[in-house]
């Protein structure tokens, strides 16, 4: 089964690059990949760069829009994504809490199952 | 051999539990069990009742389950529905009862509140997969609507099917925990027959019922559990007093003015022993706690004789474990009756700015205090702003009394 971990956090809110705080923060963070290769579930992900380079189609009278920003506004934006495949929820659940954005306290991960399209198809 | 309704009872959720492990969808599980029982209020009225009611009830459920499937065409062992088709010999003597069918009804509870799951939902869930309440009942008891109800229950089986929340009992590390949210459901279903929040009455049985039945259910499936334990206890006490709890004029009677001798006696003794034999009494929590304050008042023979020394050090038993602010709000008034006043209002002082201290309890407790140190003009004051912000007409006639009580004394 696998899930998709959406990560989202407000502006700021994790420490700065290059500060003390961000080199242990982004050393958790290469923990967690480590070990969640080592356990055989990950299976991708990515940092996306903020809000502020989104840009968002939408069709609106027959026509294709493009808007400057990202789709919703929101306080907490996306700011990357994992993909994992485990056995149940219980398990992506565990996952979750061990990432560094949870475990700091810098933001949320939403957890989401990926669509299995072949049972769509059924 | 017991009605249909008490094979219901017993049978029900032990059924849909097995179904779950059959076919692995909540929904169909639930389904094929509705349909068997649909089968047995016809043919067992027709022809008597089965020697294995709930064996029967499996049989039936699990043919249910093998024509559905074979209807969608995802039967995944098609030999194995022929040989159901082709032999036909009767239900009882088909099911062999499996000896973990107690450990799936575990499972199928803790599936339904599993924390991913809204704590509404869990209660929804509960009342019917566990419970067994049609939908109808459970939008009557929580005056939603209908519909609400079924869309609520179908998006929540559908998250757990295709979230995939797992159909297991806990590993030992997380059961406490887990547990910990059956036991709120449990308590919330408790708590909206006991103090309806909404409609015109001021309690509903059914509900606490169907709370203690699923109570005692929790207690025997995890028989090392000592909350599960406690809140049996806490929610036998809490029943024992409701016949004493309204007036015959419909008013709801307050703790210091019910007639102890319409409690319960049998369900207090029950609760008394329940505390008594808990597996791990070191291991106790806020609902073994509050079971503990309850049986103070149980045990009792009048307000005056409480023991409030003993509730107070209760209450600071509570704190060390989660210093909320309701257990902060009911020590303060705990510390008044066992003498401290002063202390109490410290206590009461420090919530001020809370969001418990936009309510009514703290309205009350603070009247209490004020009482309980002389100050008899502040008391009336805080009573009178209650009553103005109460909506129930039993609980306003009740304050009315006790304002009345306060104006010109008498003895009790």
């Amino acid at each position: 089964m696998k899930y998709t971990l959406i990560l989202a956090a407000e502006d700021g809110a994790s420490p700065e690059v290059g500060s003390e705080d961000w080199a242990s923060y982004a050393a958790a963070y290469g923990t967690w990949n480590k070990e969640a290769a080592e356990a055989g579930i990950h299976r991708g992900g990515e940092p996306v760069e903020p809000p502020t380079t989104a840009t968002t189609l939408r069709k609106k009278d027959g026509k294709i829009e493009m808007f400057d920003g990202p789709f919703a506004e929101t306080k907490e934006c996306i700011i990357g994504w994992y993909l994992i495949e485990c056995e149940d929820l219980d398990t992506a659940l565990e996952w979750a809490a061990k990432m560094p954005l949870v475990a700091y306290g810098y933001g949320a991960v939403e957890v989401r199952p990926v669509t299995d399209l072949s049972k769509l198809l059924d | 051999m017991g009605s249909l309704d008490d094979i219901f009872h017993a049978e029900w959720s032990r059924s849909v539990a097995w179904m779950m492990r059959q076919s692995g969808d909540l929904q169909m599980a639930e389904d094929c069990v509705q349909d068997a029982f649909v089968a047995a209020s016809v043919i067992w009225l027709r022809d008597g009742f089965p020697d294995n009611p709930g064996a029967w009830i499996r049989t039936v459920a699990k043919r249910k389950l093998i024509d559905k499937a074979r209807q969608l065409n995802t039967v995944r062992n098609a030999q194995q529905a022929l040989a159901y088709e082709t032999a036909s010999p009767t239900p009882e003597m088909e099911f062999h009862e499996s000896q973990d069918i107690s450990d799936d009804e575990l499972a199928l509870i803790f599936m339904c509140c599993h924390p991913a799951i809204s704590a509404t939902d869990q209660v929804m869930l509960t009342l019917r997969l566990v419970a067994g309440l049609p939908p109808v009942e459970i939008a009557t008891a929580f005056f939603y609507k209908k519909e609400a109800v079924r869309t609520r229950l179908l998006r929540a089986k559908r998250k757990i099917r295709d979230a995939n929340i797992p159909f297991r009992i806990p590993p030992l590390a997380e059961q406490d925990r887990r547990l910990n949210s059956v036991l709120a459901a449990i308590y919330l279903i408790f708590n909206e027959g006991y103090l309806p929040v909404r409609g015109p009455s001021l309690q509903r049985r059914d509900l606490t019922r169907e709370a203690i039945r699923l109570s005692r259910l929790v207690c025997t499936l995890a028989p090392n559990s000592t909350e599960s334990q406690g809140l049996l206890a806490l929610l036998l006490f809490t029943d024992a007093r409701s016949p004493a709890r309204i007036s015959k004029d419909g008013d709801l009677v307050p703790l210091t003015r019910q007639i102890r001798s319409e409690w319960h006696s049998e369900q207090i003794r029950e609760a008394l022993s329940v505390l008594e034999q808990l597996v791990e009494p070191h291991k106790e929590g806020l609902y073994t706690l509050q079971a503990r304050v309850a049986a103070q008042h149980a045990i009792a023979g009048t307000f005056e004789d409480t023991n409030w020394k003993n509730i107070v050090a209760y209450y600071d038993r509570m704190m060390a474990i989660e210093a909320t602010d309701v257990i902060k709000l009911n020590r303060a008034v705990a510390l008044g009756y066992a003498g401290w006043p002063d202390d109490g209002m410290a206590q009461l002082e420090e919530l001020a700015g809370s969001k418990v201290a936009l309510g009514m309890g703290y309205l009350s407790a603070q009247a209490e205090l004020y009482l309980l140190s002389g100050n008899k003009g502040a008391a009336l004051q805080c009573f009178q702003k209650v009553r103005d912000q109460q909506e129930s007409e039993g609980i306003r006639r009740a304050i009315d009394r006790r304002i009345a009580e306060i104006e010109t004394p008498t003895d009790r």
